[in-house]
């Protein structure tokens, strides 16, 4: 494409957006009405995964250390732990630090728990955290075989975590349809809209073509257009729904501060440097994908 | 140099667009192409734009038989054949001078060549006062008399004129034939279909008779003596 060509296109596709400015604003809005519903579905579906997270994070998995383990077969053992590959993380607990965590847990009966200090019935052990928590019975299994180490139990929660794997998959999978379903029909609505803006300028095809100007001549300042249309139109929701959700997450753990105890939002920054891109890459393709069918109709003269 | 070979053009409906149709137009001849509605003067002009396909027989153009024409290529053709249509077919949202100068910028004329034709067209047509008017500010003469500089600032060999005055009263409809008859006097080959009698009748030029798509009379500076007119 020649220079001169280019900046022809450009100054075309800007010309007529200020002159079509109800019909480009029209598609404007719907892009943008489009991505932000997607914005929401988006938000929503993260912060549930969040969560998910961080449920499965709080589920644990330690292993009680039997009583008579010298030290050095505690290393020995902890190498070992370490060594499996579904595991990325190994702490030892003391009996000591076992006893300070259950007084925290039951502040309670503290007096009751001083009286152990002396004392300590409390097991050694090991908190194990796991790459991925589907891994979790695989994870098991490699410590059930070095239970010969010096392992005198593992304490598990394979019920809990096979059910919150289950609901994750389910959410995943639910999310995923309903994002894809939103962004289908995003498309199909949008570029209806961008038809009609078309097709009220059909003549003006028809006067290029008859003039002598090639399809490509009478695509490109469209596909500019459209590529306009659909890039400011999904910055606006992204502008807008960024701020707000950050708002909306402090008015929560302002008014319901529970919430926080029970689990914490993703920040929006995380949420939504990944869904920008995702949305103006989205925006700006159906603007093209628009355009450039809906001016196909119209190319036969 | 625009010779039409035993052209035939058949619709779908069945209706006769032009039946065997043979005869040449010389260059920088000015040609009225007459007949009652319905007659083929439409079709003629259509065939000649390759807006539609013969069923039967050839027309040449410049040498180029025009049903032959790759579509990839039609815009090229298209560029050598000024096109002005009873409804004037400007762009709306551009001005006089925009739609002007839009005709040269699709041949990728340069914005210097554009600076220097545009307003010596316009001043041709006498519309240099109107330059920045659009066309919903324009007289149906002005709007005809934009739609004639486009058709000519690129210099084409060949002018078309589909009914360039139908929707004019008779001072502008002169007007137009007056600047039709300038632009065939500079060598371009003009073909106008019109069912204009007067005009026809007093400019004496060669006239086409054209009725049911049959050819009924081709007078080198012939009347408009088309019975039903």
């Amino acid at each position: 494409m020649k220079m001169r060509s280019f900046k022809f296109y450009l100054d075309e596709a800007f010309d007529s957006l200020i002159k079509n400015k109800l019909m480009a604003f029209a598609s404007a809005i719907t892009v943008a009405s489009c991505i932000f519903i997607l914005s929401i579905s988006f938000c929503i579906a993260k912060n549930i995964n969040y969560a998910l997270v961080q449920l499965n994070d709080a589920i644990g998995l330690s292993v009680i250390i039997s009583d008579n383990l010298s030290s050095e077969k505690i290393n020995t053992l902890y190498e070992k732990i370490s060594s499996i590959p579904y595991v990325s993380e190994v702490k030892f607990v003391s009996a000591e630090e076992a006893l300070e965590e259950l007084s925290l847990t039951l502040e309670d009966s503290a007096q009751i728990l001083k009286g152990l200090k002396d004392d300590n019935p409390l097991p050694r052990s090991f908190d194990i955290t796991l790459k991925d928590n589907r891994f979790y019975s695989d994870a098991i299994e490699s410590l059930e075989n070095l239970k010969s180490d010096g392992i005198a139990n593992i304490k598990h929660a394979q019920e809990e975590t096979n059910i919150l794997l289950s609901i994750s998959r389910i959410i995943h999978v639910v999310s995923a349809v309903i994002i894809l379903s939103l962004a289908l029909i995003s498309v199909i609505i949008i570029m209806n809209t961008i038809k009609l803006a078309v097709n009220s300028r059909k003549d003006e095809i028809s006067i290029m073509k008859y003039i002598g100007a090639t399809n490509w001549f009478i695509r490109w300042p469209f596909i500019i257009e459209g590529m306009i249309i659909g890039f400011i139109g999904s910055l606006i929701p992204i502008l807008i729904s960024w701020p707000c959700y950050d708002k909306l997450v402090v008015i929560i753990y302002e008014k319901i501060p529970v919430i926080k105890k029970l689990f914490e939002f993703e920040p929006g920054i995380f949420i939504f440097s990944e869904l920008a891109p995702i949305a103006l890459a989205l925006g700006v393709m159906i603007g093209i994908i628009g355009s450039f069918s809906s001016v196909r109709k119209y190319l036969n003269v | 140099m625009i010779y039409f070979n035993n052209a035939t053009k058949i619709y779908d409906n069945q209706a006769k667009g032009l039946y065997h149709i043979s005869l040449s137009i010389q260059r920088g001849e000015f040609v009225f192409i007459v007949g009652s509605s319905g007659s083929g003067k439409s079709t003629f002009i259509r065939l000649l734009l390759k807006e539609v396909d013969l069923t039967e027989g050839e027309i040449i153009v410049s040498r180029q038989n025009v049903s032959l024409i790759h579509p990839k290529l039609l815009p090229f053709y298209r560029r050598n054949i000024g096109v002005v249509f009873q409804d004037f077919r400007l762009l709306p949202n551009k001005t006089v001078y925009e739609n002007v100068a839009f005709a040269m910028k699709i041949v990728q004329a340069s914005t210097k060549e554009i600076r220097r034709c545009v307003p010596a067209v316009l001043s041709m047509v006498g519309l240099e006062k109107k330059y920045k008017a659009y066309p919903n500010q324009l007289s149906g003469g002005e709007k005809q008399r934009t739609a004639l500089a486009r058709a000519i600032v690129n210099k084409p060999p060949v002018l078309l004129a589909d009914e360039p005055t139908g929707n004019l009263d008779p001072d502008n409809a002169l007007e137009i034939m007056s600047l039709l008859d300038e632009i065939n006097s500079k060598g371009t080959t003009v073909i106008v279909a019109t069912h204009a009698k007067d005009l026809v009748d007093n400019m004496k030029k060669r006239v086409i008779t054209l009725d049911g798509g049959n050819l009924i009379s081709d007078i080198k500076e012939g009347g408009y003596d088309y019975e039903d007119a």
